[in-house]
């Protein structure tokens, strides 16, 4: 357990930006490529929680908890934000009876 | 939270998901390699980057967090406060359309 903890502080930080940079980057090509729009908000979700991971690294690499407060403010944020959501892609459903977003193409007219 | 929801759902309906066509899949996947590469690019400016050590270990704890929360943000968490919620009145008019109208 001793060793755990001494390697963990042993880890640089250019390796959790490298673990943000590629775990955001998943949930971008989670947005651009899959159409079930409840994956497409899992994807979302998952960018937040890569901007989390980060927020908290940069909070401890400063020894400042400002970042950490941040954190909660986000994860207020993405609560509101797939509560509002979810409550379109349920209205969506019941008018289409699908969630793929491709029929949403219909909004500009 | 959203990804017990989702994992519950995802399983049922696994054949039935909508598919896109290839090009916009490689065009996707063309798009967020290249945000990753520009990403990792910048971060090659960083020649050398210290550990991340935890020098005050009592940083993180709920104590100084709270302390923290509730004295100099004290502001934001009230409007975040207003924001869950109209969230969750907003959800619930959303949601809890009539059934006359459909």
């Amino acid at each position: 357990m001793e060793t755990l903890t001494h390697n963990i502080q042993a880890i640089p930080l250019n390796h959790y930006i490298l673990l943000c940079s590629i775990i955001f980057s998943i949930g971008v090509i989670g947005v651009l490529i899959r159409r079930n729009a409840i994956v497409i908000f899992m994807s979302v979700e998952l960018m937040l929680n890569s901007v989390n991971l980060l927020l908290t690294a940069f909070s401890v690499y400063r020894g400042d908890a400002t970042g950490q407060v941040f954190v909660f403010f986000i994860m207020a944020l993405a609560a509101a934000e797939v509560a509002v959501g979810l409550a379109i892609i349920v209205m969506i459903y019941r008018n289409t009876n699908s969630i793929d977003i491709n029929v949403l193409n219909r909004l500009k007219w | 939270m959203l990804f017990l929801y989702t994992l519950m759902l995802i399983n049922l309906n696994k054949e039935s998901e909508p598919r896109k066509s290839n090009v916009v899949k490689i065009a996707g996947f063309i798009g967020g390699g290249c945000f990753l590469v520009t990403i990792l690019a910048a971060l090659k400016a960083f020649k050398v980057s210290q550990p991340v050590i935890l020098h005050d270990p009592n940083l993180g704890l709920v104590k100084n967090l709270g302390k923290i929360l509730f004295n100099e943000y004290l502001l934001p968490f009230e409007v975040s406060s207003i924001l869950l919620l109209s969230a969750m009145v907003g959800a619930v008019l959303l949601a809890t359309k009539e059934p006359k109208t459909t």
